[in-house]
């Protein structure tokens, strides 16, 4: 197995879960939120079953590009498209919490430099948290651009 | 002239100096502009919409032959996807044939290097007796030449072109085109021309390509849609709450209405009630004077979800993913008569009703366009609507969001059956993904925020001056006593309401803040949003109804298919709703 394809098998899986755990407690089942486990990540917030669905089809796609393997143009594109997704869904729930706390209500127009740093900082979405690994299939969009 | 999205509003926009919006998905241009060139103002150029030839099949393809036809020897400048060569070039020769002069702009030149088409340019203008000129009209290369160039355009006939190809390229038949328009004789010409001109070398498909693939497949084009369509929801949802509640809410509710309650004379008056209304609101929906929260409303809560909605939907254009889009929902539109492409129209109501209606031209026939016209007018809530539900209740509008698309399909597979006419199938181009251009999309932005403030907020202004003109003539007790069995007996909501149902007459997203100075439980809200959502299409919208409905079957037809509609949907999926209710035990 390639090192490429081991990385996103193991991102696909974790995509994959996560995806599942998002489902499960948009549907209101009793699952507890990792949070109370892992400081860092939590999986609440609205939109919790869509955004789980979501995670879950990108964690599919990590897996469909490993299983068709990840020297084809066709299955690199798809874990690309897994990244995308990743990305679309960190970048609107970072994109809401920046723009949320800068506003600083009534008496002032911006808030605090570290209201706002604390807004956007942990605990964090799994997409999040996922964004900075998922970013690594542009490896795949470089290596095409190179002669 | 030249096939839809090809780049003709992006090569108008270069020589006349413009701004018109061009997008990465055909239908953009439905009518046609009027400017002149930028280097020489005596000149007056016209971008026309996209046509596939000079036997047109849509109401948009006739603007463009109709102002063709209608031109006093016309100089045309033919712009062609030098990437799909042949099919321009089949234009070309229709327009040759009736004679005009023309000129050949070979389109998204840069593109069609990469996908290794070598198109020979002297030798083509040789065949064709015409100036050839390549370009990227969103690049702007190319463009001072093909100006240079109108001057030598010419007109050639068919015979001729036959005469100048080189013999081994000659059709096989050796039977030169006539000039009478035999489609098969000039499609084989296109075929020996491009033989002698075009050279395809073999190129292996882009990352870019393979994307592009799977985002029209529907086992990895569905769910990507659904993140993207998650996406744009929480970016309209983020921007809005920026301004609105971050920005606006306090500006208008801390400082404006305390000081314009105080400042403004003659409290307990008429101008009073109309200008400023309730002087002892605390926060500007309701108030509901002309300037609290008719301003608020345009303004506050309008603006900021509008300058958001558009953003998003040029991205969606500029990017070619609206074309995805249509392709993934083909499916589902064909059950209910329409075809993908009724994606455009659709998307652009979700900004303002007035353009999706007018985007219903690019549709094939009068059932289509009655069909899209009315489900969009009905089901469809306008970007300022969406915004000031968000803004009022946003636990609520993703629901509502969802009962009406539900309603679209339901009532469009009804219509479908009960509307005579025909739902041809077609075959569609889906553009290449292509990176937003920032300058294209800052224009596109402005060009609609200009357009909103300059016809949106005058209305709602004059909207809430309605409705208190109302208030103070006594018509709105009249009706809310007239309706009151109605409305509370088959809809479970208030007599209350009735003003928001004035309202809705003018603006859409007035009627929904005005809900929101009455008394509801949380269900009744719904419903009543639900209400005015499908309750009679806004003022603007009307007026755009009767003015297509003359071109597309009649504005009996039209106008009175729609209002039919409303009522049916008003009464049987408002009342549906309000079961469903009853049965959860919120109602």
């Amino acid at each position: 197995m390639r090192l490429d394809e081991a990385y996103f098998a193991t991102l696909g899986v974790i995509g994959g879960v996560v995806g599942l755990l998002a489902i499960g407690r948009g549907v209101g089942l009793a699952i507890p939120d990792p949070i109370a486990a892992v400081g860092a990540v939590t999986v609440s917030g609205t939109f919790l079953l869509w955004r789980g669905a979501i995670l879950l089809a990108a964690g599919a796609f990590y897996l469909q590009g490993v299983n068709e393997g990840l020297d084809r143009l066709n299955a690199q594109a798809t874990v690309f498209l897994a990244s995308l997704m990743i990305g679309i869904l960190a970048g609107a729930e970072l994109v809401s919490s920046l723009l949320e706390a800068i506003p600083g209500g009534a008496d002032r127009w911006v808030a605090d430099g570290g209201e706002i740093v604390a807004a956007v900082g942990p605990p964090y979405s799994p997409a999040v948290v996922m964004l900075p690994f998922a970013f690594v299939a542009i490896t795949y969009w470089s290596q095409e651009a190179e002669p | 002239m030249g096939h839809p999205n090809v780049g003709k509003s992006a090569l108008f926009n270069r020589l006349a100096g413009a701004n018109i919006s061009e997008s990465n998905y055909p239908g953009t241009t439905v009518e046609y502009t009027e400017s002149h060139l930028a280097s020489d103002e005596m000149v007056p150029i016209i971008d026309v919409p996209g046509t596939f030839s000079l036997e047109p099949n849509d109401r948009a393809e006739s603007v463009a032959v109709d102002l063709l036809h209608s031109e006093t020897d016309p100089t045309v400048i033919c712009v062609l996807d030098a990437t799909r060569i042949e099919r321009g070039l089949n234009l070309v020769l229709e327009i040759l044939e009736r004679g005009h002069e023309v000129v050949i702009a070979l389109n998204m030149w840069d593109e069609a290097q990469q996908n290794g088409v070598d198109i020979a340019t002297d030798e083509l203008a040789d065949i064709l007796g015409v100036p050839v000129m390549p370009t990227v009209a969103t690049e702007g290369v190319g463009v001072d030449e093909l100006q240079s160039s109108l001057d030598q355009a010419r007109s050639s006939s068919l015979a001729s072109i036959t005469d100048r190809l080189p013999t081994e390229s000659t059709p096989d038949d050796n039977t030169p085109a006539t000039d009478g328009g035999d489609p098969a004789a000039r499609w084989d010409l296109v075929d020996a021309i491009v033989a002698a001109t075009v050279r395809y070398q073999e190129t292996t498909p882009s990352l870019a390509d393979q994307l592009g693939r799977l985002t029209v497949a529907p086992k990895t084009g569905l769910p990507f849609a659904v993140a993207v369509l998650y996406g744009m929801w929480a970016f309209f949802s983020a921007v809005a709450g920026f301004f609105t509640d971050g920005y606006f809410v306090p500006l208008f509710d801390n400082h404006w209405l305390p000081w314009i309650q105080s400042a403004f004379p003659g409290e307990g008056g008429w101008l009073y009630f109309l200008v400023v209304g309730d002087p002892t609101a605390t926060n500007s929906f309701e108030a509901f004077g002309v300037v609290t929260s008719g301003l608020f409303v345009a303004i506050g809560v309008v603006l900021p979800a509008i300058l958001a909605l558009y953003f998003i939907l040029a991205l969606l254009e500029d990017s070619g993913y609206m074309a995805r889009l249509a392709v993934l929902l083909d499916a589902a539109f064909d059950r209910i008569g329409l075809h993908g492409y009724a994606i455009v129209p659709m998307v652009l109501s979700f900004g303002c009703n007035v353009p999706g209606v007018a985007a219903t031209r690019t549709l094939e026939t009068d059932k289509q366009r009655l069909l899209t016209m009315t489900l969009l007018s009905v089901f469809i809530p306008c970007g300022a609507q969406l915004g000031v539900m968000l803004s009022l209740i946003p636990q609520y509008t993703g629901y509502i969001l969802l009962y009406l698309l539900a309603g679209f399909f339901v009532f469009g597979a009804v219509l479908n059956r009960l509307i005579p006419g025909s739902s041809p199938e077609i075959a569609v181009d889906i553009p290449p993904l292509r990176r937003p251009r920032l300058a294209n999309v800052a224009t596109k932005l402005s060009v609609r925020l200009r357009g909103f403030i300059t016809s949106a907020v005058p209305f709602v202004l004059a909207g809430v001056g309605v409705v208190n003109l109302l208030y103070l003539g006594g018509v709105v007790d009249w009706l809310a006593t007239a309706l009151s069995p109605v409305l509370s007996g088959w809809f479970g909501v208030p007599r209350e309401t009735v003003p928001a149902l004035i309202a809705g007459f003018m603006r859409k997203d007035l009627a929904i803040a005005q809900l929101s100075a009455v008394s509801m439980g949380p269900f009744q809200t719904v419903m009543s949003v639900v209400m005015v959502s499908i309750y009679f299409p806004c003022v603007a919208t009307f007026a755009m109804l009767i003015k297509e409905g003359r071109t597309s079957g009649g504005v009996l037809r039209v106008v009175g298919g729609a209002l039919a509609t409303l009522v049916a949907a008003l009464f049987l999926w408002g009342g549906l709703l309000r079961l469903i209710g009853i049965t959860l035990g919120v109602a």
